[in-house]
């Protein structure tokens, strides 16, 4: 009897706490996220004073858009060359922190973490400067070494463009999930290099036979937050860097043609069609990331 | 059962804390929308009293600042008892008072031109949420205007006559360039693009470039250009047909001799290095230490580049389009800029009263001292001579040179995810780039054309 009761006690305690966040989390994350798939069964202006259904119309008119497929082909660009290289990158330091004996560790470690603490704003507006075509600093750096900036700037061509966003947003992201992978190889015991270096093991088959299967879980985990990220940096960093989408609509992606098609054209029902497919598009992508890395978790 | 009365009671509280953050947030925002503290210096707490009335009125805030709007709104508190008037001024006007548009709270009276790209006024224009404006504009007032400002799709938009936006701003843009460069080189201001080009090979060999324009945030200030050269091409008629998505107006001669004519820019050169990586503020940087010849620009630019280090003696010069052959007519853009209420407004009579007011002579005489922009009144410009400063004044006076001044804009049409202005002025940077010829550019622009023909707003 009295346990019974403790245990109802204690689900109402749970109840209790977790009432208002389960609230504040429908109403601002479900509800919206329901109202966008209505919505985009609409033709609507961006007030919504107004609104006219027209069924699977706006889905009819997204796969003929052309201009949406290229901004979904740069999307795609963004999340493959920004996710392989950020993880390569943030790999290889996360290795060279933890394996070398250096005094400076701690120190690096912060300046790599640091372009985390900026907002992306401030990031983006960064490189902004670094690319200007007549005082920015690449373009007097690659001078010296003597190259040719490209005539029209860095984010005026067509081929540099698109390497110059996802440059920014590599450089964003590096330090966080160095740190994020340091943690995950904190956790590898000790013994297992000590073994390694006892039977002759190179540093690089350390990192490939030891290091990346014990830490498989965590790589497995960012490659989800890599996606997602990919997706949501690419508007800020592509909206401040190139706002009319890129020569040639090189740099424009999901989110900004949605936001351009949303408050630019006035044709938000449209827009709410665009965000039920990117809803789709990184859930789905999330899901086969997950299925395709699945391995069997080597445990120590 | 004590203790469960206690339980029920604590969860009572947490719930009503709950509600009361959430109801926190809700009152914040509201306050935050309506009102701004400038302008009310507590005059707002008693606001519902008798007799008390409110006028919210949203400004676009652009190159010259709030301050003109807060002297307005004073003056005209001053003379009508009992009202205070709430300024609420941003560059980013139309993400501010959107949603309180949406939720059917919006401001009393808007000023933010169509061609802002929040495009605020066109999505009111769609779900006809506009205030009529015909008691304001009644014959003797149409009377003092400048001919052919209230066929402007935006002011009277529905193809009735009936005025939905008045036309505040009236001002003319062209080519800008500097006086004592051109001075000192010896340089002739062209009057035909034949000229224009010479004058580019020829200043090439100075080390200038012929060009420039704000190709990576806006290249839509070239409208400047493309418009009056292809009325005076083919005549109003053929702009005329652009803009009402007529059958084969995009692929006409005279839209192909204008695009042909930034396909020359590119093939010989005539553009300003870097112009393509370059927003406007850094584009008009280079046209201030005489990189550029030309920039297309508007009567602002003096004023928003006040601070900017530029060439020695800088002077600006200021000419309308040229034309393709010896004796065709000479255009310039002309543009308004719209002040308009929502049909929801709260105060409607008032801020019709606040309309008319900003046409008064007085007011007229602050806006163009302080904003350097005049009303499309006829005789404006000479009206307020004393306080425009010598550049503005040529811009507004450009028709005395035997310039005509052109205006209009796309006819509007329903919600469609085609965006013509995007193709016919993206598309320029990929003609500099070499990407696109003028053939492709104008069948670009065609289809666009005619699948807008098909849903245009009635």
């Amino acid at each position: 009897m009295k346990s019974g009761r403790s245990q109802r006690e204690k689900r109402r305690f749970i109840a209790v706490c977790t009432i208002p966040t389960v609230v504040i989390y429908i109403l601002i994350m479900v509800v919206p996220t329901i109202n966008v798939f209505y919505m985009s069964f609409f033709k609507m202006s961006s007030l919504s004073l107004e609104k006219k259904f027209v069924g699977f119309d706006n889905f009819k008119t997204l796969i003929g858009d052309g201009k949406f497929r290229q901004a979904f082909a740069n999307n795609i660009f963004f999340i493959v060359s920004v996710t392989a290289i950020t993880i390569v990158l943030a790999l290889f330091f996360a290795a060279l922190l933890k394996q070398s004996k250096l005094k400076e560790k701690p120190f690096y470690q912060t300046v790599f973490f640091f372009p985390n603490v900026l907002s992306l704003v401030v990031i983006a507006t960064l490189f902004i400067q670094i690319y200007d075509p007549t005082k920015g600093i690449l373009s007097a750096g690659v001078k010296i070494i003597g190259i040719n900036a490209p005539m029209q700037g860095w984010l005026g061509e067509a081929t540099s463009a698109r390497w110059c966003v996802a440059a920014a947003m590599i450089w964003q992201a590096v330090g966080y999930y160095m740190v994020m992978y340091i943690a995950g190889m904190d956790g590898i015991p000790k013994d297992l290099y000590e073994v390694a270096d006892l039977e002759g093991m190179s540093g690089i088959k350390q990192f490939f036979y030891i290091t990346l299967p014990l830490m498989w879980e965590i790589v497995r985990v960012t490659l989800v937050f890599f996606i997602i990220s990919a997706i949501n940096m690419s508007f800020v960093f592509v909206r401040l860097m190139t706002p009319t989408g890129g020569p040639n609509g090189k740099t424009e992606v999901i989110l900004t043609y949605m936001y351009k098609q949303a408050f630019t054209n006035s044709n938000f029902g449209y827009a709410m069609t665009v965000g039920v497919f990117v809803f789709m598009f990184s859930f789905v992508l999330a899901l086969i990331s997950n299925a395709v890395t699945k391995r069997d978790i080597v445990q120590y | 059962m004590r203790s469960y009365f206690k339980k029920l009671f604590a969860l009572i509280c947490v719930l009503a804390f709950g509600v009361m953050l959430l109801g926190g947030c809700a009152k914040v925002s509201d306050k935050e929308a309506g009102t701004d503290p400038a302008a009310t210096s507590g005059k707002n707490t008693n606001a519902g009293a008798e007799g008390q009335k409110e006028l919210n009125v949203a400004v676009f805030e652009g190159g010259y600042g709030r301050e003109v709007w807060d002297t307005l709104a004073k003056k005209f508190a001053e003379k009508h008892d009992g009202v205070t008037v709430n300024i609420t001024a941003n560059p980013k006007i139309g993400d501010v008072i959107r949603p309180q548009i949406m939720s059917g709270n919006p401001p009393d009276v808007i000023f933010l031109s169509a061609t802002n790209e929040s495009g605020i006024l066109q999505s009111l224009i769609q779900d006809k949420a506009l205030l009529c404006l015909d008691d304001i504009f009644d014959a003797d007032m149409k009377a003092k205007f400048v001919k052919g400002v209230f066929d402007a799709p935006t002011v009277s938009p529905y193809g009735d006559g009936k005025i939905y936006s008045a036309p505040l701003f009236y001002s003319t843009m062209g080519l800008f360039y500097n006086k004592t460069l051109f001075k000192e080189k010896g340089y002739d201001v062209p009057k035909t693009w034949d000229e224009f080009f010479e004058l580019g090979n020829k200043a090439q060999g100075d080390g200038i470039d012929l060009f420039t324009y704000a190709a990576a945030n806006d290249p839509a200030y070239n409208e400047i250009v493309i418009w009056p050269a292809i009325a005076s091409a083919g005549g109003y008629e053929a702009l005329d047909n652009c803009f009402n998505y007529v059958s084969g107006a995009w692929t006409s001669d005279a839209v192909k001799k204008v695009m042909g004519v930034y396909e020359k820019i590119a093939k010989e050169g005539l553009l300003l290095d870097g112009t393509l990586a370059m927003t406007h503020t850094q584009s008009q940087e280079q046209f201030l230490q005489n990189k550029a010849l030309f920039i297309p620009n508007g009567n602002w630019l003096e004023n928003e580049m006040k601070d900017t280090p530029r060439a020695e003696g800088f002077e600006f010069g200021f000419t309308g389009i040229p034309v393709f052959n010896e004796g065709d007519d000479p255009c310039v853009w002309s543009n308004i800029e719209e002040i308009y209420i929502p049909s929801k407004a709260k105060e409607a009579d008032l801020a019709k009263e606040f309309i008319k007011f900003l046409y008064e002579d007085d007011s007229i005489l602050l806006l163009a001292e302080n904003a350097g922009s005049l009303p499309p009144i006829v005789g404006a410009a000479e009206k307020t001579r004393s306080v425009l400063s010598d550049c503005v004044y040529e811009t507004y006076a450009i028709s005395e040179k035997g310039f005509v001044p052109v205006t209009g804009g796309f006819a509007l049409t329903e919600q469609t995810e085609v965006s013509i202005r995007d193709d016919l002025f993206n598309s320029i940077n990929n003609v500099m780039a070499g990407e696109l010829d003028t053939e492709g550019w104008s069948k670009l622009v065609e289809e666009d054309s005619q699948k807008l023909s098909e849903i245009l707003l009635k």
